[in-house]
């Protein structure tokens, strides 16, 4: 089996792209433990069956419900860059990149044109900063690269937010 | 706190206009019980459509008559659960962190600019709303809870309030059929991608708890159901268009496995459908249909391809644990109790199978990627959380 860090959702751009998909990377990455999860889903299906009708075997099947999680709550509680120790930290990054974005391109105050959108992760920051699209500009705005903490410059009348070139 | 105060003024404002609506039941009692809630928010929604939504308030004064004399008798929510369950959710920074929480609280902003002004950018094809056709109603509702103000924590916060009501309106009408002690009910939460959405403002959780609270609505209305469940049903397609699967699929299951088999059991979907209508109507009108949602074919030969995804989606041990292994095998138990929650399931999971089918290639290549399938399985969860604890109860867990 793969180690627990394997597919961990660990920096603020996995968690915008992929943090509600799953609590792993695992459904972008094709399931590349998928034998082993279908193993202990065939085995808990099987004991599940022969042992609910049971008082005592429901117990342990509940029992096992909880155990069965306890791998995806490690995730969840202190692997993810949003476990709750580390949320205050994404919460900064995605402020300040709103911030930053809203600064520049001020929504419903200025008419918005997005001319340039590298990628996913910007994308819905974007979105949120700017909800509808002007068809004639006060401010052109380029979103460029896939990494939050965007800070943004201005260059040849056009507001240039992100890392990218 | 600013953010917090408006909010709960939003949530006051909309289940006190819910419970005025709520005919035949004392305001008071009414105002206690989260599923009144729904009426308010559908009558905003009917009158966010403008002049069109005058058909839609017109269907449910229709359904009115039909249904006059149905027994309303809302339950005292659980007031404890409650608690614990708002101070989880809410004990978090009210900041989104997931793709689609940015984009439906980015249409949420729209409410800010007027009553209704979210629904007429969503019909501007010039606006480039996306993701474009989509129901309108759980941002503009977001936005209605938030008073318009527009901060992005009021926002959060409205979403989170529609969240908890989707799931005090399930706890309310399914709690004296799920007495249950503690540990079905933890083992049942062991499911570590439903806390990862508990604290989020996505709509899968909230649909799949609001088609839930619907089928109990169902089941106990003794064969004319109220004006809230017509509420909900409405509420369930306006938000998204998964949402008639639930519909129609909590219909089904309580014709077919309800105490009462009265046509009336049908009124809340035929007036869910007219919601549809209206809004797939006017979208097209506007050319701003939902291009994800358009009937594409029949992609046959897709059906292994998705039958191994799901099984995949499904035993990923880190996002479910072992929960689906346990609930089809609760599921699959002959218990009559559990009939009408496993026909809703087995019918959502059929209705959901056909959409990605008969959908375009795009939605295909989604699951593929590995963004769609948990967040069905999600909307099913409810659903099968309750069978795990009927059944639990059975064995007097």
């Amino acid at each position: 089996m793969a180690s627990m860090t394997d597919g961990a959702l660990q920096t603020a751009e996995q968690i915008v792209l992929d943090g509600a998909n799953g609590v792993t990377s695992a459904p972008r990455q094709h399931f590349p433990d998928a034998g082993l999860s279908a193993g202990i889903a065939a085995v808990a299906l099987v004991i599940a069956l022969l042992t609910l009708r049971r008082r005592r075997g429901t117990a342990l099947i509940l029992g096992a419900l909880l155990v069965a999680a306890v791998p995806g709550a490690v995730h969840v509680l202190v692997m993810r860059a949003d476990a709750p120790l580390k949320r205050g930290g994404l919460t900064t990054t995605v402020t300040g990149t709103l911030t930053e974005l809203q600064a520049r391109a001020p929504w419903p105050g200025a008419g918005v044109q997005v001319v340039r959108e590298d990628d996913d992760v910007l994308f819905p920051l974007t979105r949120y900063a700017v909800p509808t699209r002007a068809s004639s500009a006060g401010v052109m705005l380029e979103v460029r690269g896939s990494a939050l903490a965007a800070q943004c410059r201005e260059e040849a009348g056009r507001q240039i937010c992100g890392a990218g070139p | 706190m600013i953010d917090a105060l408006t909010c709960l003024a939003g949530v006051a404002l909309v289940q006190a206009l819910g419970a005025m609506l709520r005919r035949g039941t004392p305001f008071f009692q009414a105002l206690r019980s989260p599923a009144s809630a729904w009426l308010g928010i559908a009558v905003l929604y009917a009158a966010s459509l403008g002049l069109p939504g005058l058909l839609l308030l017109a269907a449910g004064v229709a359904a009115a008559l039909v249904l006059k004399g149905a027994a309303d008798r809302p339950l005292p929510a659980p007031m404890l659960a409650l608690v614990v369950l708002a101070v989880a959710v809410l004990a978090r920074p009210w900041v989104p962190t997931y793709w689609d929480e940015f984009v439906w609280l980015a249409k949420a902003r729209l409410e800010s600019l007027g009553f209704g002004a979210g629904l007429q950018a969503a019909l501007d094809p010039a606006q480039k709303v996306i993701p474009q056709g989509y129901p309108p109603l759980w941002p503009a509702a977001v936005g209605w809870l938030s008073l318009g103000r527009d901060a992005l924590g009021a926002h959060v916060l409205g979403a989170t309030a529609l969240l908890l009501l989707c799931a005090a309106s399930a706890i309310e009408v399914w709690q004296a059929r799920l007495k249950t002690s503690l540990l079905p009910l933890i083992a049942v939460l062991a499911a570590p991608l439903v806390w990862v959405h508990l604290r989020a403002t996505y709509l899968d959780l909230p649909v799949g708890l609001l088609g839930l609270a619907l089928l109990g609505h169902l089941l106990q209305s003794e064969g004319r159901p109220s004006l809230v469940t017509v509420a909900m049903a409405v509420a369930l397609v306006a938000i998204k268009d998964d949402g008639l699967a639930h519909v129609l699929a909590a219909t089904g299951a309580a014709l077919a496995f309800g105490a009462s088999r009265s046509w009336r059991q049908a009124v809340p979907a035929v007036v869910a459908l007219i919601a549809v209508g209206l809004w797939k109507g006017l979208a097209q009108q506007h050319g701003t249909a939902a291009v994800d949602h358009a009937i594409d074919g029949f992609a046959w030969q897709w059906i292994p391809t998705l039958v191994k995804l799901f099984a995949l989606h499904a035993t990923d041990v880190f996002s479910w644990g072992g929960f689906w292994a346990v609930a089809l095998a609760a599921l699959v138990w002959p218990d009559p109790r559990l009939r009408p929650l496993r026909a809703m399931i087995v019918l959502l999971a059929l209705l959901m199978a056909g959409a990605l089918l008969i959908g375009p290639e795009r939605v295909r290549v989604f699951a593929e990627n590995g963004t769609l399938l948990n967040r069905l399985l999600l909307q099913l969860w409810p659903a099968a959380a309750a069978a795990l604890l009927m059944r639990a109860q059975s064995a007097r867990v």
